[in-house]
């Protein structure tokens, strides 16, 4: 309640008229999700009824159930859910071992290596765009047929055909983060400084070799971090439009991510664009983000105060 | 040195190279679909996106042939006294995308962070149950901005959105928001506002950062609340103003999505929200000119850094660092 002096020493506003404040705000920021919400409950003519309602009178619940049948949602999800593990586990075993290098390991040019790839993050990814979309079309990556086939009957898995054609087709898009990201090295690096080096000295007195201090005692205690990277991570591969756009074009199986095929329903414009499986497509695109979000948010959290990285 | 290994690799493969062999091509004139009769053109390329090609009386015809070469050409017509006299024939929708993108950053990022400093200021100064709300204004931010855009794109519709009935209920001016070139903007600086929640949480991080006793030192001399933020709290979270500041001018320049999704590939009415790398997205796939693609991706890159540098430059003097 010391805040409370801060921000008025004179003007005496009531504790109870900012609270309604920012409650009405909260309401009004949440208020455009409410009527996704509701627009994906409507039927075909309730859209189009003056005046405009939030919630239609009936819940057409069966929008959800259109949209997963016809718009290979679950397919989707799957190819989404795919790339975020390859790209963020890729990106947390590079972005760990390179910051272990830049820290505990003195090594000639450190800084200046450092310091340089701080400026990388200025380049502009569309910058980067051309040449890849070029460096992928020579490996045939772009314009990718099936070319891994495997008998199904030998394995029995009817489905392992597709699974290796979404790796192959999927690959320009996370096997750049298997490169590391230096935002994430610079994260990692300021919280291994924060690390007393008392106790890594004493683990080198008890005998332990390097990879033994690195798995047992800096991985667990950078835990908060590990998981704010992962997250980072798989929401930027969840909102990522571009990197689809451009890579998977969806000749030979129809490879698309979530984000792709939400703008593709958008597409003809000639007819209406469906609006109730749009938005009812949107809620289920949100819906893993949101959990995931909810579960971990402490940590997200955590992440914004970067004094506060002490051990637990 | 093993450790060191695969993120040098993966900053040269995915970085370096790409970035050396985009500088090389935008001197060339490479097409994705014939790579192969690829030539060396020079600076060929900056010079069709800065200047203007004039045709005076005479040779008002040739501008046809010019039209021929490449279809994606903008004509402004000067008249005098009321007859065709010149022609100017530019590169399309390259000043245009310059001036919506700056439009964008000029406007909408100090709004964002003074919207940011009020909400988080309101949110720091003693009330409960700030959890609940921390995790309501982070929620926009989480979205992706494709479901941002489909949200917008309803709420904003000009017939049957909500917010226009609302308004005209109310008796406020509706227009048609995503069909007017000054409206569009609005709303795109409007919906950067709706979902800078990461904005509003670095600096509500940074308020709750500063020191109780200067606010009490300074309730002891007699300071009201206007002293307060202007001598204590804005300098105390400079660092953060800096931080967010340079951010959002990197992030500007590269957003992309949210203007694709509301306004289409053509980049809105009477392209208004033709943004830098829509245009850049549109000229290296949908009028398949990689070389200029990539000139304008140097230029880019040149004025984020300049940008950055000036940020940087003019800021030294005004920021304090704890440590």
């Amino acid at each position: 309640m010391w805040k409370d002096q801060i921000f008025n020493s004179r003007i005496n506003i009531p504790l109870y008229i900012k609270f309604l404040v920012i409650f009405a705000f909260c309401v009004i920021l949440i208020l455009p999700l409410l009527y996704l919400f509701g627009t994906s409950l409507k039927t075909n003519e309730d859209l189009l009824s003056i005046p405009p309602t939030i919630f239609s009178r009936s819940l057409y619940f069966r929008n959800y159930a259109d949209v997963i049948s016809k718009w290979d949602y679950v397919y989707s999800l799957f190819v989404t859910l795919l790339i975020s593990i390859l790209n963020s586990c890729g990106n947390l075993i590079v972005s760990l071992m390179a910051a272990f290098a830049f820290t505990y390991i003195k090594w000639p040019w450190r800084e200046k290596i450092f310091n340089f790839s701080l400026i990388t993050i200025m380049v502009p990814s569309v910058l980067t765009m051309v040449p890849l979309l070029i460096l992928w079309n020579r490996f045939d990556l772009i314009h990718a047929e099936p070319s891994i086939i495997i008998p199904e009957t030998i394995y029995g898995f009817k489905y392992m055909n597709l699974l290796l054609n979404m790796f192959y087709s999927t690959i320009p898009l996370w096997l750049i983060g298997w490169g590391g990201c230096i935002y994430d090295i610079f994260l990692l690096r300021q919280f291994f400084r924060t690390i007393p080096k008392e106790i890594i000295d004493a683990a080198e007195i008890d005998g332990a070799n390097p990879l033994q201090i690195f798995s047992q005692i800096i991985l667990p205690l950078s835990r908060p971090i590990l998981i704010i990277i992962i997250l980072f991570r798989v929401v930027f591969v969840w909102h990522d439009l571009l990197g689809p756009l451009l890579y998977l074009t969806g000749d030979s199986r129809k490879i698309f991510t979530l984000s792709q095929t939400l703008s593709r329903m958008q597409g003809p414009l000639l007819n209406v664009p469906p609006w109730q499986y749009i938005s009812a497509y949107s809620i289920l695109m949100i819906i893993p983000l949101i959990i995931i979000f909810v579960l971990f948010q402490q940590y997200l959290f955590k992440g914004f105060r970067l004094k506060d990285f002490q051990r637990e | 040195m093993f450790f060191i290994f695969p993120w040098i690799l993966g900053l040269v493969l995915f970085n370096l190279i790409p970035l050396f062999e985009s500088l090389l091509l935008s001197f060339t004139d490479y097409k994705l679909t014939n790579p192969q009769s690829t030539q060396l053109i020079g600076t060929e390329n900056f010079r069709r996106i800065f200047s203007i090609k004039i045709y005076k009386n005479k040779e008002i015809e040739n501008y046809r042939e010019e039209m021929l070469k490449n279809g994606h050409v903008e004509i402004l017509e000067f008249k005098i006294n009321g007859q065709l006299n010149t022609i100017g024939v530019r590169e399309k929708g390259f000043w245009q995308s310059i001036i919506n993108t700056l439009i964008f950053i000029l406007i909408g990022l100090p709004l964002q962070l003074l919207y940011g400093f009020l909400v988080a200021a309101l949110l720091s100064s003693g009330i409960r149950g700030t959890n609940i709300f921390r995790l309501v204004i982070y929620l926009p931010t989480l979205l992706p901005p494709t479901v941002t855009g489909v949200v917008w794109k309803l709420i904003f519709n000009g017939r049957f959105g909500p917010l226009n009935h609302f308004f005209s209920a109310i008796g406020l001016i509706s227009p048609n928001w995503l069909m007017d070139p000054f409206w569009i903007r609005l709303t795109l600086i409007l919906i950067n506002l709706w979902s800078s929640g990461g904005v509003i949480l670095i600096i509500w991080a940074a308020i709750n950062n500063i020191p109780v006793e200067l606010y009490e030192a300074a309730k002891i001399e007699g300071a009201n609340w206007w002293v307060n933020t202007w001598r204590i709290t804005l300098p105390m979270i400079s660092s953060t103003i800096f931080f967010v500041l340079s951010t959002g001018i990197i992030y500007g320049f590269q957003i992309f999505t949210l203007p694709f999704i509301l306004g289409g590939e053509i980049g809105g009415p009477s392209s208004s929200i033709l943004f830098y790398t829509l245009n850049l997205y549109n000229t290296a796939l949908r009028y398949n000119e990689m070389g200029l693609a990539s000139a304008m991706g140097v230029f880019l890159l040149f004025i984020t850094i300049l940008c950055t540098w000036l940020v940087f430059h003019f800021s030294r003097n005004h920021i304090y660092y704890e440590i």
